[in-house]
C-alpha cells in the first residue's frame, strides 16, 4: 500500500512521523524528540507542528488517541509507516546514488 | 488613565505580513495587543517593547480555545495575546530569532487552507449580499422615470439612500475582502519562493468605510423596524391648520378612515428627511360621494440642506395637476418660495374647485392640497406660522 501519494517528505514530516514509530506521543513531545535527535540541526517551529498534526491526520497517517488536559495524544497509521518506510527508502536510494559518484 | 486604548487597523485584515509589522510598530510604542473590534484593535499600554509577532490562521473549523495550539507555542517560548478578527491566533515573544513555522511547505499548507476558506466565505457573502440588495430593490421599486424627473421626491419616498450606501458598504467590504485575498496568495508565492514577503500599512480604511457605511444603513433599519422613527403627535395643539380653519366653525369633519386623522404623523430617521402629514375631509351627508366634500391634505419634508428643498419645490412644480400650472408669487411671512395651482373646474364634474400650495421656508417644503372654495391664499399667513413650528 502506498503511504503518501504527495511527493517526498520534507525534513520535519519526515522527524515528526518518526517520533511515532516506537510509541503514542502528544505534540509538545514531538519537539523534545526532534532536537534530541537532530542535535538541534532541524528546528520546528509551533505553528509547523500543529499543522503537521491536522495534515497528518486528515491524510490518514496519525490518528488521535486520547486528550489530557491541553495536549492531545497521536499514533502512527499503518498508512502513515508506509509513507515512512516509503520516504527512508527514497532517503537510502539518495545516498547510495551519491556514494556510489563520490566512488 | 485607562490601560486600554484604541487604533484603526490602517492593514488588510488578511496581509498577514503587514498585520505583524503594524503590531511590532505598536509594541516598540508601548501597545500590546489586546482584541479587535471590527475595523479597530484595542491594545494594553505598557512600556515600550522589541516584540515579534505571529499571526497563525484559523484551521478548517476554528476551535479558536484549542488548548494544544496554544500549549505548542507556549512550549516554544510564545504567549497566546487573542484572537484578531477570529481569523488569526495572535502569539508574541520577546525572542527575535523566533520562528513559528519553520517549513516553508507546511505553511504554504497553512496559508492555502485558509485563502480556500476565505474565498469561499466571501464569495457565499458576496451571493447574499447580493440576494439581499435584489429584494431589498424590488422594495424600492423606483423606475429610472422617477430618478430623471423627480430625483429629490424619490429619495424622500424610498429608502433609496439606504439602498445605496448599502451598495457601497457590501462594495467596499467585498473590495477589501479581494485585495485581502490578492496580498495572501502574494504572501503564499514569496513564503514558496523563500522571499520575505513585504510589510504594508494599507488596506484597512476600505474594511472601515465599508463597515461604517453598512453599520449607518443597520442603525437605520433598527429604527425603522422598532417604531423610533415614529414621532406622531396629537393634532390639537400642534399648530397646523385644520379644514374647519379654514372652512368655518359649521363644517362638520368625517369621522371615517382615512379622512379623518387626530393626529399628526410625524417620521424622523437617520437617512431618511423628517416628513409631517396630516388630512381632514368634511361630511359629504349620507349617500353623497365622500369625494364631494371639501377636502384638506398637509405633508411637510425637511431636508438636509435647504438647496434640496428648492429642488423639491421645483420638481413638485413642474406637474401639470389636473390642467392646474403652478404660478409663483411673491415670497411673503417669511416664505422663501410660493408655488400656487388652480386644477380645471369644472361644476358638471366636480362639487368643489381644488387649489395646491408649495411653499418653502429654508430646509422644509410644504405640499398643501385643498378641495374647496376658500381662497387658499388668504391663509399663507399661518402656514407661514406653521411651517415656523415644525
Amino acid at each position: 500500500m502506498s503511504g503518501r501519494e504527495k511527493g517526498p517528505l520534507t525534513e520535519p514530516m519526515y522527524y515528526v512521523l518518526m517520533a511515532f514509530l516506537d510509541r503514542e506521543m502528544c505534540g509538545t513531545e514531538i519537539g523534545a524528540f526532534v532536537e534530541r535527535k537532530t542535535a538541534g540541526r532541524v528546528r520546528l517551529g509551533p505553528g509547523t507542528l500543529y499543522t503537521l498534526l491536522a495534515k497528518f491526520q486528515e491524510e490518514g497517517l496519525l490518528e488521535e488517541t486520547g486528550v489530557e488536559g491541553r495536549k492531545r495524544t497521536y499514533q502512527i497509521t499503518p498508512k502513515g509507516r508506509d509513507a515512512f518506510a516509503e520516504e527512508l527508502a527514497r532517503l537510502r536510494a539518495c545516498v547510495a546514488d551519491g556514494e556510489e559518484e563520490t566512488r | 488613565m485607562s490601560r486600554l486604548t484604541i487604533r484603526f487597523t490602517p492593514v488588510n485584515g488578511y496581509d498577514i505580513p503587514s498585520l505583524e509589522g503594524w503590531l511590532e510598530r505598536q509594541a516598540a510604542k508601548g501597545l500590546t495587543f489586546a482584541l479587535t473590534a471590527g475595523p479597530f484593535t484595542i491594545f494594553e499600554r505598557g512600556a515600550p517593547a522589541s516584540l515579534r509577532y505571529h499571526l497563525e490562521p484559523a484551521p478548517s473549523k476554528p476551535d479558536w480555545t484549542d488548548p494544544e495550539l496554544n500549549a505548542l507555542y507556549e512550549e516554544a517560548g510564545w504567549r497566546y495575546l487573542g484572537l484578531l478578527r477570529r481569523d488569526f491566533a495572535v502569539f508574541v515573544t520577546e525572542d527575535p530569532q523566533a520562528q513559528a513555522h519553520t517549513d516553508p511547505q507546511i505553511w504554504d499548507h497553512a496559508l492555502k487552507r485558509f485563502f480556500r476558506r476565505k474565498l469561499l466565505g466571501g464569495l457565499g457573502l458576496l451571493v447574499s449580499g447580493l440576494l439581499l440588495l435584489s429584494l431589498y430593490w424590488q422594495r424600492v421599486s423606483v423606475s429610472w422615470y422617477d430618478l430623471r424627473w423627480s430625483p429629490i421626491e424619490t429619495m424622500s419616498r424610498c429608502p433609496l439612500i439606504p439602498l445605496i450606501l448599502s451598495v457601497l458598504g457590501l462594495a467596499l467590504v467585498d473590495l477589501s475582502w479581494l485585495l485581502g485575498l490578492i496580498s495572501l496568495h502574494r504572501h503564499r508565492r514569496a513564503v514558496s519562493a523563500g522571499r520575505m514577503p513585504p510589510r504594508r500599512a494599507r488596506g484597512g480604511g476600505l474594511l472601515a468605510a465599508g463597515t461604517l457605511l453598512l453599520a449607518v444603513v443597520l442603525a437605520e433599519t433598527l429604527i425603522l423596524f422598532t417604531g423610533l422613527s415614529d414621532r406622531s403627535y396629537p393634532l390639537e395643539g400642534s399648530g397646523f391648520v385644520t379644514l374647519e380653519e379654514i372652512e368655518g366653525p359649521d363644517l362638520q369633519i368625517s369621522l371615517l378612515w382615512p379622512d379623518y386623522m387626530d393626529r399628526i404623523s410625524h417620521d424622523r430617521s437617520l437617512l431618511m428627511p423628517e416628513r409631517w402629514y396630516f388630512q381632514e375631509r368634511a361630511w359629504a351627508g349620507h349617500g353623497v360621494p365622500t369625494g364631494d366634500a371639501p377636502y384638506l391634505k398637509l405633508s411637510a419634508c425637511r431636508y438636509l440642506f435647504p438647496w434640496l428643498a428648492e429642488e423639491r419645490a421645483k420638481e413638485e412644480s413642474r406637474i401639470l395637476w389636473n390642467g392646474g400650472e403652478y404660478q409663483p408669487l411673491a415670497p411673503v411671512c417669511g416664505l422663501d418660495q410660493i408655488l400656487i395651482s388652480h386644477d380645471t373646474f369644472d361644476p358638471e364634474r366636480d362639487a368643489y374647485p381644488c387649489t395646491r400650495l408649495v411653499l418653502r421656508q429654508g430646509d422644509t417644503v410644504l405640499f398643501v392640497e385643498y378641495q374647496g372654495e376658500q381662497d387658499l391664499a388668504r391663509f399663507l399667513p399661518r402656514f407661514a406660522q406653521m411651517m415656523e413650528g415644525l
